[in-house]
């Protein structure tokens, strides 16, 4: 295959956005719609192609050419399809397709289609340049590239203050981690010297293999250029080491290529890039608000592509993070605690679309954990199934949504169920894969999840068996809470009976149109089979994780060793998703069709409900903490140093330039010989300056000073 | 036809001319320097003098050109008096650099003129003075 050819891939959507952002309202929603999808659809043709010529071949494809170079630092466009980014490239434009495809139909009142469209492609365009590139810049380029579309989509309504306002929140929020990327690309680039992936990789496993360790002597030598190497030198090393093992220190004191040296600050500021991108604690709050955005673009941005970008960026990167165990602590620490902490949240919200994203929230802490323990395919086999899964319960609530006129309100919702059947079944399927229930996609991807964790037997470098064990219970009672969550929201939209009866007659509340329920089932077919790549390899062997095997020469996945039989666990997991999934979705509707209020239950149970609906109050907590501050020294920067010191400083030089000009307008007479006087006065006063004294000499005239010389 | 003839010699003594002898010498008490820089300060203050309080723009020209030829005076007796060689009669190439610049200033001076007085029936400076603050 012409290597060249992957261009297309990323260039096709760029000129769909090209079209519909140029013809603008020549386009009514279908002529918009339909250039748009089929852009990505061919997007995702050649995709496949690509994807099967590197699962055939087994060849990276790539395709560079120079951007700018300064100095010694170069920046290619370097497009580049390995089996990482395959997967990644058939996810984005895949599901990408599909929920054009929808958007068609979900957007067809909508004044502005072209627009819409323009962005969805747009935004395709950034994250396939995101997943392509083969260096950091280029990667960069498509991370900013997504974060702007993503505030261009939420706000879309921007008529409402509250939408404008959330894409504002999503932007700036974002800004905040994308900072923390930033400055791991400097460091990376100071340290490497240079920001290619390959050539990264290439630094950090020779000097692997030249000390064993990459905290070795020598030096990381990069096309003739001598560079300094991540860390101290051996001998140092070594010495210390025995220093700090006789005296009994702790053993991440000690232990080599462990320490806050420059890889794990590295690593450490790609997490908080990827924690603003990726919507985890504590940069998590924009997402709940980007729910303000159209319901596709909730299902492809903001759960099953962009917020995906900082799982993508750690697997990427996995070689330094191999080699950072502090790090991966942290990633996995905040992973686990933010499944748990979004999933709470999500157990009282009513509103549809809030569910879904304190649940993207929490399947992100997931992938997260996997990334945290090291288990990469783990984290990206989840990347994908949720995708999918995650996407049709977007699109689902979109079309319920649709159906009820805009309301998203699940109190207005109930019996559904019957007025909706195909939104209805398919909603189902994506419940039992978001669940975790077998067959279901979900299943197979958080389990495996769920077990590599307890495997994670470092925490912060050292050596511990608790650790693992802690958060294998954060993520087992996180998929507690997503059952939870999940079987209430289904409970609430379609059991029972309909209680919207005074804002909206159940009589107008109808199905979808065609395009979108056809979309619906396509993804509810993913969803219930897609899990079947990665079945895990203690039931069909190493050969028969399709998944893990495609990725092996990628991403390594190693061999997991745990106490208990991994049988044990995907069975707890199972149990306790079928448990909860089935006392809750039987349970929380009663038959008189009233909602089951925690609340009244119990006075602990009282305040974790209240807690939970307010959203652990964290929005209140950065208000007063961040916000307030900021805008106070805003309006301080404002009122004193701009207005007060700076403008009257200015202010000042103008109106003293004014009052000198009119003290000297009178001045200018316009008499001729007044002009003429002046003259004279002025050269007589010149000659004065020169001295009179110097005038007589030359003059020849007697003179005091003239007679001391 | 040209008279080839030599002229004829008179060997008389000639008469003393006393008005001439008396100017000559008169004028000769000036030719010093001192002098020639008395008779310029004293031409330059004349065109001073036209220039800052006559109303009529051709004095006031006129007072220019004064000005200009008291230069023109200073120039010249500066350079016959000088006893250095690098001077080489730089002074007189001024002073006819100075000419030709006065004639051109007086040109133009004069066009203005004409142009004032086709537009306005009057010379008077008094009279042109819209142009103040």
């Amino acid at each position: 295959m012409n290597h060249d050819l992957i261009l297309l891939i990323p260039l096709i959507p760029l000129l769909g956005f090209a079209i519909n952002g140029l013809g603008g309202k020549r386009f009514n929603v279908v002529g918009s719609g339909l250039i748009a999808s089929v852009a990505v659809t061919i997007s995702f043709v050649v995709s496949v192609k690509a994807f099967l010529h590197v699962r055939e071949t087994g060849e990276v494809v790539s395709s560079v050419f120079e951007w700018f170079e300064v100095g010694g630092f170069e920046a290619h466009f370097g497009f580049r399809i390995d089996q990482l980014s395959a997967i990644m490239c058939l996810v984005v434009t895949g599901v990408g397709a599909l929920i054009h495809v929808y958007s068609i139909g979900y957007m067809d009142r909508d004044k502005n289609p072209a627009k819409f469209f323009a962005f969805l492609n747009l935004f395709i365009f950034a994250m396939l340049c995101l997943v392509m590139g083969d260096n950091l810049i280029l990667m960069f380029l498509g991370w900013e590239g997504v974060g702007l579309c993503s505030y261009l989509l939420i706000g879309f309504w921007y008529e409402e203050n509250a939408n404008a306002d959330a894409g504002k929140k999503a932007f700036i929020v974002n800004r905040i981690g994308d900072f923390g990327f930033l400055l791991a690309i400097f460091l990376i680039f100071f340290h490497f010297g240079t920001v290619n992936f390959d050539e990264m990789k290439g630094a950090v496993d020779d000097e692997l293999e030249n000390d064993g360790y990459v905290a070795g002597a020598g030096e990381i030598v990069n096309e003739g250029r001598v560079r300094k190497t991540l860390f101290v030198d051996a001998e140092h090393e070594a010495g210390r080491e025995t220093a700090l093992k006789s005296i009994g220190a702790p053993s991440w004191t000690w232990q080599r290529h462990v320490g806050l040296g420059a890889l794990t600050i590295v690593c450490l500021l790609l997490f908080v890039g990827a924690t603003g991108k990726s919507a985890q604690i504590p940069l998590y709050v924009w997402l709940p608000d980007a729910m303000a955005g159209p319901t596709p673009v909730s299902a492809l941005i903001h759960a099953a592509t962009m917020v995906t970008a900082g799982v993508y960026m750690i697997a990427r990167l996995h070689f330094l993070y191999d080699l950072a165990p502090i790090a991966q602590s942290v990633v996995l620490l905040v992973g686990a605690v933010t499944a748990v902490w979004a999933g709470f949240i999500g157990l009282t919200q009513f509103d549809i679309k809030k569910v879904l994203a304190y649940s993207t929230v929490s399947q992100l802490g997931f992938m997260f954990m996997a990334m945290g323990a090291g288990a990469y395919s783990a984290g990206i086999f989840h990347l994908v199934t949720h995708a999918f899964f995650k996407a049709l319960l977007f699109l689902g609530s979109g079309a319920v949504i649709y159906a009820c006129h805009h309301e998203q309100d699940m109190r207005r919702y109930g019996g559904l169920g019957k007025r909706l059947p195909m939104t209805y079944f398919t909603f189902i399927i994506g419940a039992l894969a978001l669940t975790g229930i077998a067959p279901f996609s979900g299943f197979f991807s958080k389990d495996e999840i769920l077990w590599v964790s307890v495997n994670a037997h470092q925490f912060l470098g050292a050596e511990n068996h608790i650790f693992g064990w802690t958060v294998w219970a954060l993520g087992a009672l996180a998929a507690v809470f997503t059952a939870c969550y999940s079987w209430r929201m289904v409970s609430m939209t379609f059991h029972g009976s309909y209680r919207g009866e005074e804002h909206l007659p159940l009589s107008h509340v109808h199905e979808a149109p065609r395009t979108m329920r056809y979309v619906l089932m396509i993804l509810a077919f993913g969803a219930a089979t897609v899990g079947f790549i990665g079945i895990p390899p203690f039931i069909v062997g190493e050969s028969g994780n399709m998944f893990n095997g495609f990725l092996d020469p990628m991403i390594h996945t190693a061999h997991h060793e745990s106490a208990l039989s991994p049988w044990f666990f995907m069975i707890v997991t199972l149990a306790l998703g079928i448990v909860f999934a089935f006392v809750v979705g039987q349970n929380f509707v009663k038959p008189d069709n009233r909602i089951t209020n925690l609340a009244t239950t119990n006075d602990v149970v009282r305040r974790l409900t209240l807690w939970s609906r307010a959203k652990l109050y964290v929005d209140e907590f950065y208000n007063v903490v961040i916000v307030q501050p900021v805008m106070w020294g805003a309006w301080l920067l404002f009122a004193v140093v701009d207005q007060g010191l700076i403008d009257g400083i200015l202010n000042g030089a103008a109106k003293g330039t004014e009052l000198i000009a009119r003290a000297m307008r009178p001045l200018q007479t316009g008499e001729l010989n007044y002009y003429a006087m002046t003259i004279v006065a002025g050269v007589l006063v010149i000659l004065a300056f020169i001295g009179l004294d110097d005038i007589s000499a030359a003059l020849g005239l007697a003179s005091a000073s003239s007679e001391i010389h | 036809m040209a008279d080839y003839r030599l002229p004829t010699t008179d060997y008389r003594l000639p008469t003393t001319d006393y008005r001439l002898l008396s100017m000559i010498s008169i004028a000769h008490m000036f030719f010093t320097p001192h002098g020639m820089m008395f008779l310029a300060m004293l031409l330059f203050l004349t065109g001073v003098y036209a220039v800052t309080v006559r109303r009529n723009l051709i004095v006031v020209l006129m007072g220019l050109e004064l000005m200009l030829n008291a230069v023109n005076v200073a120039l010249v007796s500066f350079n016959y008096f000088s006893s250095y060689e690098s001077v080489f009669e730089s002074g007189q190439i001024m002073a006819l650099m100075v000419i030709a610049v006065a004639a051109a200033e007086a040109a133009v001076g004069l066009a203005i003129l004409v142009v004032l007085m086709r537009t306005r029936g009057s010379i008077d400076a008094e009279k042109a003075q819209e142009m103040q603050g």
